[in-house]
């Protein structure tokens, strides 16, 4: 399902650990852009991250936020990397720093920066595992989301939807006005949780 | 692309019908705003099946990729498009911009806006 994988912008941005401006801003300059991007409206452009994109924002971020890397020396690493061949060097290499040097790895093994393998520790390497987790465990719905319930603004025309999931409210109450249980409507909707169907009830019973 | 408001019956229903059948949350898009699941759907040649009256209005005055608007109660929807089934994959296989209503008077089909 990786390659299926898509975050709008603005929940790759959370991820990631930065504002949409500067994730933008990253996307101006050529440093991670979205691969699917189509504007709708002269106002309203949707950008979808790929799960590859997501991995490439995330490297990014671990050298720009955890290492205090600047952003110019990334985008001078990322574009020499380029020229050399990798299409997406930020996902296909292995990267470390060192002081304020980035480091890479080849395919190979090779460190590019003269440096041999033993001068390498394992805490100054961008481990791509622990990425890769976070972006799949961010495509679950937020256990504590469960009972809780939002308006967000397109989605569903503003409709009351539960938390982290695209799901009406109404929709459960339908199901619930017609007789349907709890287990019928966890079939029916899978991603939601007792509380979101207990919530749904107490507002039928609130309405009068 | 299945909207993470239509049951899942549904998907069931067409997974056993040989088509290959998405959901909003398996795409990472279960929270994502409606034209979120428009976009990604038309990059990946899918079509997006939605119960919500909204998203398919529209989507109906402004087609944009392919897009299935079921209209009847939620759990009568797999029954329903199964027996359109054939109808709407011929249709939508003719056009790339595309909006279809399903209710239980038949079907029909929006203009190509442009």
């Amino acid at each position: 399902m990786e390659d299926l994988l898509a975050f709008p912008d603005t929940r790759a941005a959370v991820l990631a650990g930065v504002s949409l401006r500067r994730l933008r801003y990253w996307e101006e300059t050529g440093l991670v852009a979205p691969s699917i991007k189509r504007q709708l409206s002269p106002g309203n452009t949707v950008r979808l991250y790929s799960y590859q994109d997501l991995l490439s924002l995330l490297v990014v971020s671990a050298l720009r936020i955890d290492r205090r890397m600047p952003l110019q020396h990334i985008r001078r690493v990322v574009e020499h990397l380029r020229l050399r061949g990798y299409n997406a060097p930020l996902r296909e290499l292995k990267f470390a720093t060192l002081g304020r040097e980035i480091y890479f790895q080849h395919p190979d093994g090779s460190w590019e920066g003269d440096l041999q393998p033993d001068q390498i520790v394992l805490e100054e390497t961008i481990r791509l595992a622990p990425l890769r987790s976070r972006i799949e465990s961010a495509a679950k719905r937020p256990a504590d989301a469960a009972g809780h319930v939002v308006k967000r603004r397109g989605v569903h025309a503003s409709a009351p939807v539960f938390v982290g999931t695209r799901i009406r409210v109404s929709t459960v109450q339908d199901y619930l006005r017609h007789g349907f249980g709890t287990e019928a409507i966890q079939k029916a909707f899978p991603d939601l949780a007792i509380q979101d169907i207990e919530e749904a009830q107490r507002l039928i019973s609130a309405a009068g | 692309m299945l909207d993470n408001d239509v049951d899942a019956a549904v998907g069931r229903m067409l997974r056993r019908q040989k088509h290959v059948c998405v959901s909003a949350r398996q795409a990472g898009l279960a929270a994502a705003a409606d034209d979120a699941l428009t976009v990604w759907a038309s990059d990946h040649h899918a079509v997006v099946v939605s119960t919500d009256q909204e998203f398919g209005r529209r989507r109906w005055r402004h087609a944009i990729g392919r897009h299935l608007w079921l209209r009847c109660h939620d759990w009568e929807v797999s029954d329903l498009l199964k027996v359109h089934l054939d109808e709407v994959a011929d249709r939508m296989e003719a056009q790339s911009d595309l909006t279809i209503r399903l209710s239980k008077d038949g079907l029909s089909s929006s203009v190509k806006w442009s």
